[in-house]
């Protein structure tokens, strides 16, 4: 359905009508006749349509001119210049003789293309078939009427017939009416629009449906493959400024690639837009071929995220600094009780150190967090031995991890270039996890496999696993995999987060296989050598 | 054999402490710079190393660092950068330090980069 373009009627109680409007009006006398005609060609001429009236012998070439003229003083400018043509009607549906369908549609269409081609906004006609005087005429005609009801959707062209009440029989009325989208007539005094109650209540129906986007407060856009806007309502013309001028070159809607969505489907995004920030639903509408917007304002819930990772920041800073002299303190008194011989003493403060090192990696993480969220995590590329690192942190881990052994199967990886202690932070990540969620069992296998251009390392365990509508998630920020029986999940649910936006930044892959009950392998793929962007 | 001196440059007590405790258990003579002194006391005091923190509330670190770096009296004396941020090493590195130390760090870690450059 193309956008619906408004016109002029000229008559009060029609209004504004669209392009492809065919409607009718059932008069009495010459008065009723000329006073609405006149009007709606008024219009018409004001707007710069093109207007063509059939006349009749009811209401000839001369009393139109002559009506006209009464109220349009301008209108031999107008015939002068081609912009409204009047024809009797042997000159139009009885050319040649007899009323044939296909000729006169054609007429219209080639009077349509005519008056685009001269630069007029469309076509506004009136025919009067007051010459039918039969019923083989009648019949062919109405069979006319429902054929430009059927057709004349895509031009932009205004019809109004106009019918004698007299001359119409009963069952010729609702001929007419059948077959216009309403009709006028004169009734007690005054002007009538009939329609059926039908479409009326139709009418009243889709008012209702329009009124929900039209009321939202949130911006609703819809553009066509093109870009350009099909509909902006009340809230994204306040909003978004221009956007009905500017379609999809509008900063509310850059980025987006209506061709693309019909073939990927919704797409969620948020954007920044002046000093606020919008969460959009781009979805793609195929019974009209055209992309919905859907925006909601999400700057409160935006400025509250960065006051809270601007907070996490500076208390992660902050507790860094009392942590570090207790640490260091911890270290002190465990080298002086072992250096007096009281290794008990020693030992517990060795347990002590493992706490401490434990708040610290929780703060590292809230840390990396926000460093993430507000784009300011580092890396620090280079080239360095993959399995050096690998036996490095393995072995640390190792060591904290009695328990389980960590069995490893490394490929021959030369170098390669990243970032050596963040990919080390992915691999303990991976590690701490697996015994984490393994405690009954005590297999971990850290394997690596490479060709010319990529990495491959995976960690397995043989645990819980994890059911697979978590899968995706065990990725997001705060999620933690519930473990069955008695130890609550320890962590903040962030290393894996951080750890796969460390192997995003390497332009790699991260995921993990797994099988609830018998284990999980998580891996990530990595290039040799990535290119920095 | 007198011992070496170490000079500790941080605002925040609790660290210092720490790290004077860490430096003197392991022999060396530790003494503290001023806030507000920092150049002067370094000059005066002209200490076999210098261990300080990167941000402080009166002064910048790395600028203080670089400043020694080029004086001649003081461009000797090996420094070594602490910081609570690993981000910040690098930039550490461009100010001409001799190492840096991340906290919170293991005292085996600060004492082997005291022994390395002393």
């Amino acid at each position: 359905m193309i956008k619906k373009e408004f016109r002029d009627s000229g008559i009060d109680i029609v209004g504004k009508v669209p392009w492809g409007t065919h409607f009718c009006q059932f008069y009495r006398t010459q008065k009723d006749l000329s006073d609405v005609l006149v009007r709606y060609f008024k219009a018409g001429l004001e707007n710069n349509e093109f207007c063509v009236w059939v006349t009749s012998e009811f209401l000839t070439r001369e009393d139109a001119l002559k009506s006209l003229k009464k109220v349009i003083p301008r209108i031999e400018q107008y015939l002068k210049k081609g912009q409204m043509e009047i024809f009797p009607y042997t000159d139009w549906y009885l050319k040649q003789g007899k009323f044939e369908m296909k000729r006169v549609l054609k007429m219209w269409v080639n009077k349509h293309n005519e008056g685009l081609k001269k630069g007029f906004a469309g076509l506004r006609v009136s025919g009067n078939p007051f010459w039918i005087d039969n019923k083989k005429d009648w019949d062919d005609f109405a069979s006319y009427e429902a054929e430009i009801n059927r057709v004349i959707g895509p031009y932009k062209l205004l019809v109004l017939c106009t019918y004698s009440l007299e001359k119409c029989s009963a069952d010729e009325v609702i001929d007419v009416v059948t077959n216009h989208q309403f009709a006028l007539i004169r009734r007690r005094g005054k002007l009538e629009l009939i329609k059926s109650a039908e479409q009326k209540k139709a009418e009243e129906e889709i008012a209702h449906l329009a009124s929900f986007p039209e009321l939202n407060i949130n911006p609703i856009v819809e553009i066509n493959i093109p870009g350009e806007v099909m509909y902006a309502n009340p809230a994204s013309k306040k909003l978004f400024p221009g956007i009905k001028e500017e379609g999809i070159k509008h900063t509310a809607l850059l980025g987006i690639n209506p061709g693309s969505t019909k073939k990927s489907g919704p797409l969620i995004r948020e954007i920044p837009l002046g000093d606020k920030w919008y969460r959009q639903a781009i979805i793609y509408v195929p019974e009209a071929d055209s992309v919905r917007i859907y925006n909601n304002d999400i700057t409160d819930r935006k400025k509250l995220e960065q006051l809270k990772d601007e907070f996490l920041g500076v208390a992660s800073h902050e507790l860094k600094t009392p942590v570090t002299s207790i640490k260091a303190y911890t270290q002190i008194l465990r080298k002086i009780f072992y250096d007096k011989g009281d290794i008990r003493s020693a030992e517990m403060l060795g347990k002590m150190e493992a706490q401490v090192n434990r708040i610290i990696g929780l703060i590292a993480d809230l840390l990396d967090i926000t460093k993430i969220q507000t784009g300011k995590m580092q890396f620090n590329y280079k080239y360095f031995d993959f399995n050096e690192m690998i036996d490095e942190v393995s072995e640390d881990v190792q060591r904290i991890s009695p328990q389980h052994e960590i069995i490893k199967e490394l490929a021959r990886t030369k170098t390669i270039y990243g970032d050596r202690e963040r990919l080390g932070q992915v691999i303990t990540n991976f590690l701490t996890n697996a015994i984490k969620y393994s405690p009954k069992n005590d297999r971990v296998i850290l394997k690596t496999v490479v060709d010319d251009k990529k990495v491959t390392l995976s960690v397995r365990d043989f645990g819980m696993g994890i059911p697979e509508e978590k899968r995706q998630k065990v990725f997001e920020r705060f999620y933690r995999v519930e473990t069955t029986g008695e130890r609550t999940p320890t962590g903040l649910g962030l290393g894996l987060y951080i750890s796969s936006e460390i192997i995003k930044r390497h332009q790699g892959k991260i995921g993990v296989k797994s099988n609830t009950g018998k284990g999980s392998t998580f891996y990530f793929v990595v290039p040799l050598k990535p290119v920095q962007k | 054999m007198t011992k070496k001196k170490v000079m500790i440059i941080e605002d925040d007590e609790g660290i210092t402490d720490v790290l004077r405790t860490v430096i003197e258990m392991y022999g060396y003579e530790v003494v503290v710079a001023g806030d507000n002194s920092i150049i002067e006391d370094v000059q005066n005091s002209l200490p076999d190393l210098l261990l300080m923190d990167v941000w402080m509330k009166e002064c910048d670190g790395r600028k203080t660092c670089r400043h020694l770096k080029n004086q001649a009296d003081t461009k000797h004396i090996p420094i070594i950068m602490v910081s609570a941020t690993r981000d910040l090493i690098k930039s550490a590195r461009d100010s001409g330090a001799d190492d840096f130390l991340e906290k919170p760090f293991e005292i085996e870690d600060l004492v082997g980069k005291i022994q390395k450059l002393i």
